[in-house]
């Protein structure tokens, strides 16, 4: 049985969703015509409303999957709700996405509530223990994953579903299952986590000497190149990452983009800074004023506030400017925990909940939004913008066509409304050591253009501001700097 | 069959019929940004044939500038005919009326780039020569621009073995050349066309002669800054915070670089010291590009314009290449021609000639 809170935060979630990526005709339709009500209420529903049943518990594992055509593109909708007795299915029995009465009430085929709920409140995550070496829950971990639903935008979908059947129920008493006139165009928010800013660290180094050497563990020749490569880097240290902070940006400025920098500062380490914070200032200062600064959060500040706060003070320091963003590195992030640990060191935004091994929709959405803060009952004021495409990640499961996959991905939600998000590291955009991705970043701005998209960094587009409104709890014995 | 002058509500349908005729998605706004849609005539010809579009024709109205003054020109752009108009003389008619637009509105000269040459010639272009190129090879991978060759095979292999060989030779020729920017020269990346640009262009004339775009601020913000497709980097070399020159350069989607425009005109006549300039500025443009990861470096090489051949020295001296590949010139004089046009070695043409699909 749901609670009016979780019905009123996802119905929030909603709201915001439309007021970013929608005309106000839809997020006026949505909100006037929607009712949240219990299943067997929803069924007894004699006006022509649009009504959601909240009280149907969704399983944890997605059931019965099935498409259905909606806006030139295809929803792809999981755990069917039981249609009600003399209801007709739209647009047919076999892949409804609505039913609807007699007396025009119109409920969704599909548990929308329960389904959505559990995606935003990482719910899979939760209940499943496993983790990988890192603590983290991957991809392959998801049910979604076996059932290949990870790369299905669930929220958007859903809340396009429900922009489009509400403006044709306030028009015609019937839903519409296109969105002309209705949709802005979508947002590819890009970022760039800079790990490595010079090729010279020790443990860098380290990695190509093991690689020459390895194959002949194998009785094989030594990999040379990689010989040549820790020798160039050792001469010219910046040559293919420091450089590459330039090259990105100039880039961007050619495509009318911007983007978000996340800094990697603290402590050293195979996981931690390995280029140190020397490089910092230099870098911070070659970013055009209108690009943004954020945090990459050091390996060892997962839920360790000291630890978190004097990496963040650092950065703050080295940029003169407050932080108020950023990714975690290796993407270690706790389901549980993690959300109110970032709200109360001061962050408005993050971009961690994403997966290191597959691109997709983690918490099934494409764009931001407020975690549920399940203590207090109610939206926090934070901003989650999940990761949905990483360079090294769209290399490695698309690499004989990673930009025609992004372009898949962005074609979709070009139908829907939303954000893509997409990492792209410094050093993988232009390095002949790794020269899969080459020309890769430039061809996708190219594809987002294509699609009519907007490119920028988060705060540009989402309610951040809105975030940043909010009073920041601190922890106690805790100050910003 | 209409042949008729588009209005506004025809951008949607004629833009529809290019992407679908070229398999490409050019967007309203970029459609509107180059043939703006103010002008009344739009000068932008349709064919149409019941309610559908099978033809287009179009000219940009553009200032041009000589010894004797700014005076107006028009580029011929938008060329599209579906095939079942082919054999027609549909060209001509779309052309009949644009003609009568240029005679209308002094616009002295029709300039245009274009492998359907044949047909322009038969409605009485000229074409006075080819565009050329010079390229720089950045790296073995920039075979792709110039050959259609598959590069794994053996013919294909061997070709990426001579490009990379070209890329190294060309890095060690630039590194051998050190082009610094002369004292009391400082670059700059520029946000916003600069206002002197006027200046600049005028005193290139005088130094340089013949004729070329006239660039003025409104000019240099529409055609860089605002390009919808490429938005093409702009720096300026200043002499004692007076601007002397620029250079403008992209990246296109397939990381092939251009130098766009360039142009050097110091307040003094002094050739040496705008080819230091000029040497300078080219360098960071390359510099600039190779951080970017682009394959190759282009630019246009098409005559014996004196700032063209110098700028084609220079650019040899830092590892450029010339290339003979290019496309056809088409002329069309709507009257008497003038003292600067009568040889087209007189004409200084770069890359900010073109449509600006590549910066």
């Amino acid at each position: 049985m749901s609670r009016p809170d979780e019905v009123r935060y996802l119905a929030t979630q909603i709201d915001r969703h439309l007021s970013v990526f929608f005309q106000p005709e839809a997020r006026q339709a949505v909100t006037d015509g929607v009712r949240w009500l219990t299943y067997q209420a929803a069924c007894e529903c004699r006006e022509p409303l649009l009504v959601i049943p909240t009280d149907v518990a969704a399983p944890l594992v997605p059931e019965g999957p099935y498409e259905v055509c909606f806006n030139e593109t295809r929803l792809t909708l999981w755990n069917r709700l039981p249609k009600p007795e003399g209801w007709r299915s739209l647009p047919d029995d076999l892949t409804p996405l609505w039913y609807q009465s007699d007396h025009g009430a119109l409920m969704p085929a599909w548990n929308l509530f329960a389904t959505l709920f559990d995606l935003l409140t990482l719910r899979e995550e939760r209940d499943l223990g496993t983790r990988d070496g890192h603590g983290r829950f991957i991809g392959a971990m998801s049910p979604r994953a076996a059932a290949r639903l990870l790369e299905v935008p669930a929220f958007n979908e859903a809340v396009a579903a429900l922009a489009g059947a509400a403006v044709g129920m306030s028009q015609e008493a019937t839903p519409r299952f296109d969105l002309d006139g209705l949709l802005r165009a979508p947002w590819v928010l890009l970022s760039h986590d800079n790990d490595l800013l010079r090729g010279n660290d020790p443990w860098t180094q380290a990695v190509r000497l093991y690689r020459v050497l390895e194959p002949l563990r194998r009785g094989r020749a030594p990999h040379l190149a990689n010989l040549y490569w820790a020798i160039h880097n050792a001469l010219r240290p910046h040559d293919y990452y420091f450089d590459n902070v330039r090259g990105m940006v100039e880039v961007e400025r050619m495509v009318h983009a911007r983007s978000t920098f996340y800094f990697l500062n603290g402590t050293a380490g195979r996981f931690g800074a390995r280029s140190g914070s020397a490089l910092l200032p230099a870098t911070l200062a070659s970013l055009p004023d209108d690009w943004v600064a954020g945090i990459h959060y050091n390996f060892d500040t997962l839920l360790h506030p000291e630890n978190f706060k004097s990496q963040l003070c650092e950065l703050e320091r080295l940029a003169d400017r407050p932080i108020r963003g950023g990714r975690a590195h290796y993407l270690r992030f706790d389901p549980e925990r993690s959300f109110g640990f970032l709200r109360d060191m001061g962050m408005v935004w993050d971009e961690s909940v994403g997966y290191p091994d597959r691109v997709g929709y983690r918490a099934g959405i494409a764009g931001g939004f407020q975690p549920y803060d399940r203590a207090n009952r109610t939206a926090m004021p934070l901003t989650e913008v999940p990761l949905v495409v990483m360079d090294g990640t769209l290399l490695e499961q698309y690499p004989t066509d990673p930009v025609g996959a992004f372009s898949r991905l962005l074609a979709h939600l070009s139908k829907l409304g939303g954000a893509l998000t997409l990492l792209f590291h410094p050093g993988v955009f232009f390095n002949p050591e790794h020269p899969a991705g080459w020309t890769i970043y430039r061809r996708m701005l190219g594809v987002a253009r294509d699609h009519g998209a907007r490119l920028g960094p988060v705060p540009e587009v989402l309610s951040v501001s809105e975030a940043s409104a909010q009073p920041v709890r601190p922890i106690a014995g805790s100050r910003r700097c | 069959m209409n042949v008729r002058f588009a209005t506004p509500a025809d951008i949607p349908a004629s833009n529809a019929f290019h992407n679908r005729m070229y398999r490409k998605h050019r967007s309203q706004a970029q459609w509107e940004w180059e043939f703006d849609p103010t002008r009344d005539p739009i000068p932008y010809v349709l064919v149409e044939a019941n309610g559908e579009i099978l033809g287009t024709q179009a000219l940009i109205p553009l200032r041009m500038i000589d010894a004797e003054g700014v005076f107006w020109t028009a580029k011929s752009e938008e060329t599209l005919l579906d095939p079942s108009l082919r054999g027609k003389d549909m060209f001509r008619k779309m052309y009949d009326l644009l003609f009568a637009y240029a005679q209308e509105r002094g616009l002295e000269v029709i300039w245009g780039f274009t492998s359907a040459n044949k047909a322009f010639e038969k409605v009485g272009f000229q074409v006075p020569g080819r565009t050329g190129q010079v390229f720089l090879p950045c790296h073995a991978r920039a075979l792709g621009s110039l050959t259609d060759q598959n590069p794994d095979s053996p013919k294909g292999r061997l070709l990426t073995l001579g490009v990379g060989g070209a890329a190294l030779a060309s890095r060690l020729t630039a590194t051998f050349a050190g082009a610094r920017a002369p004292t009391g020269i400082t670059l700059r990346v520029l946000e916003e066309a600069p206002p002197e640009a006027e200046e600049v262009c005028r005193r290139f004339i005088e130094h340089w002669g013949g004729t070329t775009l006239f660039r003025d601020a409104g000019y240099l913000q529409w055609r860089f800054f605002e390009n919808p497709h490429v938005r093409a980097t702009l720096v300026g070399a200043y002499e004692s915070d007076r601007l002397v020159g620029w250079v403008a350069y992209a990246l296109d989607d397939d990381s092939m670089g251009y130098v766009v425009d360039l142009m050097v005109a110091t307040p003094a006549p002094d050739r040496a010291h705008m080819e230091r300039i000029t040497a300078a500025l080219l360098q960071h443009a390359v510099q600039a590009l190779r951080r970017t990861g682009a394959l190759g470096v282009r630019a246009w090489r098409l005559n014996e314009h004196p700032f063209d051949a110098m700028l084609t020295r220079v650019a040899r001296r830092q590892g450029f290449y010339r290339i003979r590949r290019g496309e056809p010139v088409v002329l069309y004089y709507t009257g008497e021609r003038r003292a600067s046009m009568r040889s087209f070695d007189s004409w200084y043409v770069t890359r900010a000639f073109t449509e600006g699909i590549s910066g």
